[in-house]
């Protein structure tokens, strides 16, 4: 328990310092809300008014406190461009982001966790050599050049889907996981790719430690001492990289979002890159900062669960 | 030196296709067939044949050219990041592994912030601050490796620091600096050798991602990400186009990780 | 009146995994009784912990070559199917390994693995007699606070505390024999004497037969009535252990004696 309030506190603190460091680097940088509602033709005067009306010349602090405020409440501020809430402009792509990153995570599970005891299990063979030079040239592949190549082959060739379509969740639920599932496999296969190679090689250093001897000496069978001991401690590691991974499936779906022409949050982080519209790209990389870490926090309870030996004072 | 057959196969063939890529590179930066921003009309998207081996872009110029361009622009971006990140990272790490106390506590708290932040995302904040272009997204990544290889020296370091050599070099009087960077630096450098070359692909990896969203190299300076971004427009009509920047991409980092793991193996 | 329990005859293993076969049991025959514990002493890689594996079933078989009979109760078990010997593992046949540390799974809680061989021979039991049957074995194994012990896991507990979880584990369906293969090699001193005194306890009580190996003399001497001397995988000298003791026949065996420290010659016990 000490452990998580530990973990826990480390997260608030890295939570606040990334939210503070944003703030920061957004509020140095020329233009602000008042020059983006008048213009840049307007007269100094005005600006200097609209300002102290905004609240915008009072304290660094003061306003990065009401800004954090804000922030925990779901108020995101107000874009320059589309004058409109950020939240109303997030909260409809969120879901679309979310669900490919999960959709992602659940095929790498789904997939490497089989195949990478399988190979384990059948190291040296000829089935397990092949499966893995794939799996090296997998991990070789950027994710938005495997999504070039499936729009080629499963789009353009044998028309699975359309190219540049895309459903919204809210119009027909099973046709937008439908629009996801390619985009998600590219995303998944590059993960999937990793985390068999280490799940083999863990799962075959496991195999060969002493326990294992005596889990046989016990009478087990080798599906028992696989499922009840190797495999166990073999994931031990293979949680830490999932972890990570599920981190990066979420930023590189901003990427992904691209290929497949998907409306989620990449494309208005991006969009809002371009037309310097800083509120939607502040609260737009809080949030996914904010998921990452979270998850972070998240995978490091996992991961004390999993391996009792981690404590306080350890690590 | 080892008889090249008693090194592993992956390690053999990681050398090999490392060695053309490498090759390929330099030969890119002395000499391309056609002038990479040289645009043809009459060439627009020219299958691959005997004058352009790997065909033509939209613009009509040389797909082969720009890719050895590209590779070359990508190659020293990377470089570039790991560069900065392993100075750095190799810097911090020393230093909080090594003295530890409240510097190291209070460098590893920056460092854990820093690591939860994903790169891509802080190549965002600066490209969004700073504006596109390939020397920001160097600074962002670069900045973003710094964490993962300070880590490791610090590890290091924490291993080296209580050792009896270290210590009877303390007693004989040796500075800190000097025991810091000629006793224990060299003795971390194998570890360090493994994790350059994944930080290498993971900087070739970002960066082709950066170009490809179109906030890295700028057109019509080449680059193998945004040359994909570029060829999905006219993907059915010049598969070629995506194919081959896409395969160097591949073979570049498919090369380093062999190395990297025939390294670790032995 | 002889009771035999288990008889190897002219066992023969030899290692494949290199370029030239390598010998490390040549024409090993013994037989050990019931209720009676046999030493085996030799020097690391003369063999013995082979032999202790071979009998245990735990070889593993594809790189090496086997030749001989190993009879338990008159059934022989070198060369017996894997299911046939899963049967015999764990419930008739228990084993102690010499690296306390590390022979524990280290994620599972100390209970688990004590009662991991009831779960496997005894499915009939609930889970209520298992905790009773653990718990009782933990407390023959002389631990305090079984109960607290139950719930730990193996790196909270010290090496002498770790080596007596396993002989709990080992113990816990009331094998016929018990292997121990080197089981004091890791621990200090006095927790060596502890533990040798613990498996003299259950040899006693529950008249269980023990394989004792070790490369220590001294320890052999105090816990098994007959010695077998092991040397480059054949059996040099077998005998009463006070007779091979006072009167050595071999050179190596006098050599073995002859290491023993002084001070631990002198001490009674």
């Amino acid at each position: 328990m000490k452990y998580a309030a530990k973990k826990l506190v480390t997260m608030l603190i890295t939570l606040l310092s990334i939210s503070f460091l944003v703030y920061f680097a957004f509020d140095i940088i020329p233009g602000d809300a008042a020059l983006a509602a008048l213009g840049t033709d307007s007269t100094p005067e005005r600006l200097e008014a609209l300002r102290e009306q905004l609240g915008l010349n009072r304290p660094f602090l003061e306003r990065y406190f009401e800004w954090l405020a804000n922030f925990v409440r779901g108020d995101f501020g107000v874009s320059y461009k589309y004058k409109m809430p950020v939240a109303d402009m997030i909260s409809s792509k969120l879901p679309i982001t979310v669900m490919m990153a999960l959709i992602s995570f659940a095929m790498m599970v789904v997939v490497s966790l089989p195949l990478g005891v399988y190979t384990a299990m059948n190291s040296g063979r000829r089935i397990d050599r092949l499966i893995m030079v794939v799996n090296q040239i997998m991990m070789s592949v950027p994710h938005f050049f495997m999504g070039i190549v499936l729009t080629y082959i499963f789009g353009l060739v044998l028309k699975l889907f359309t190219p540049g379509g895309f459903v919204s969740y809210e119009t027909d639920f099973w046709r937008f996981i439908s629009y996801l599932i390619f985009p998600c496999i590219a995303i998944a296969l590059p993960k999937i790719a990793m985390s068999v190679k280490l799940l083999r090689g863990s799962c075959i250093e496991e195999a060969a430690k002493d326990y294992v001897r005596t889990a046989y000496s016990k009478g087990n069978d080798t599906r028992g001492v696989l499922y009840k001991h190797v495999l166990r401690n073999a994931m031990i590691p293979v949680i830490t990289l999932w972890g990570m991974t599920l981190a990066d499936m979420l930023v590189g779906s901003i990427v992904i979002e691209q290929v497949f022409n998907i409306p989620g949050i990449g494309r208005i982080l991006l969009t809002s890159i371009s037309y310097r519209d800083y509120p939607v790209v502040e609260a737009v990389i809080v949030l996914i900062a904010a998921v990452v870490i979270v998850t972070n926090f998240c995978v490091d309870i996992i991961y004390q669960i999993a391996d009792p030996r981690i404590s306080v004072g350890g690590r | 030196m080892k008889k090249w057959k008693a090194y592993p196969v992956n390690f053999r063939i990681g050398a090999v296709i490392t060695g053309i890529m490498l090759l390929l590179i330099v030969i890119g930066f002395f000499y391309t067939p056609y002038n990479p921003t040289a645009m043809d009309n009459s060439a627009k998207l020219a299958a691959p044949g005997l004058r352009h081996i790997m065909g033509c872009d939209n613009f009509g110029r040389d797909i082969f050219s720009r890719v050895l361009k590209g590779m070359g622009n990508t190659f020293l971006i990377a470089l570039a990041t790991v560069v900065i990140g392993v100075v750095c990272g190799t810097v911090v790490g020393a230093f909080t592994g090594y003295y530890g106390g409240w510097l190291d506590e209070v460098l590893m708290r920056v460092n854990d912030v820093v690591f939860a932040f994903p790169s891509i995302l802080l190549a965002l904040v600066f490209v969004s601050i700073f504006g596109t272009g390939k020397y920001n997204v160097v600074l962002a990544l670069g900045i973003a490796f710094i964490p993962s290889f300070a880590r490791i020296v610090r590890g290091e370091f924490i291993k080296y620091r209580d050792m009896d050599y270290v210590k009877s070099a303390r007693l004989a009087g040796v500075s800190n600096l000097r025991i810091i960077f000629v006793h224990i630096l060299p003795n971390t450098l194998t570890v360090m050798l493994s994790s350059v070359m994944i930080g290498f692909n993971n900087a070739v990896l970002a960066e082709a991602g950066m170009s490809y969203l179109g906030i890295g190299v700028q057109p019509p300076d080449a680059s193998l990400g945004s040359m994909l971004s570029e060829a999905q427009t006219y993907l059915f009509s010049a598969p070629n186009y995506a194919v081959f920047p896409g395969l160097m991409i591949i073979l570049m980092v498919l090369g380093f990780s062999l190395l990297a793991d025939g390294i670790k193996e032995r | 009146m002889e009771d035999l329990l288990l008889e190897i005859k002219d066992l023969n293993i030899e290692f494949h995994d290199h370029d030239a076969p390598e010998r490390v049991v040549s024409g090993l025959s013994m037989r050990l009784n019931r209720g009676e514990i046999l030493g085996i002493v030799g020097e690391s890689g003369s063999g013995k912990s082979m032999t202790a594996m071979a009998i245990a079933g735990l070889l593993r078989r594809h790189d090496m070559k086997i030749s001989g009979e190993i009879y338990f109760e008159g059934t022989e078990i070198l060369h017996a199917g894997r299911s046939e010997l899963r049967r015999l593992q764990g419930d008739d046949i228990g084993i102690i390994f010499q690296e306390p540390m590390t022979s524990l799974n280290p994620v599972k809680k100390i209970g688990w693995q004590v009662e991991e061989s009831l779960r496997i021979h005894r499915p009939q039991l609930s889970r209520e007699q298992r905790y009773a049957l653990a718990i009782e074995c933990l407390k023959s194994v002389e631990l305090d606070e079984p109960e607290v012990i139950y719930k730990k896991y193996p790196h909270e507990l010290s090496g002498g505390m770790r080596q007596r979880v396993m002989t709990a584990s080992a113990m816990i369906c009331d094998p016929r024999l018990l292997i121990a293969d080197e089981p004091t090699t890791a621990l200090d001193v006095t927790i060596q004497l502890q533990i040798v005194k613990l498996l003299q306890k259950l040899n006693r009580e529950k008249n269980t037969s023990i394989l004792f190996i070790s490369h220590d003399l001294s320890l052999v001497r105090k816990l098994c009535g007959r010695i077998l001397v092991m040397h480059d995988g054949r059996v040099v000298e077998e005998g009463d252990s006070h007779e091979i003791f006072t009167h050595p026949r071999q050179a190596y065996t006098k050599e073995l004696i002859g290491a023993i420290p002084r001070m631990e010659k002198l001490q009674q016990f």
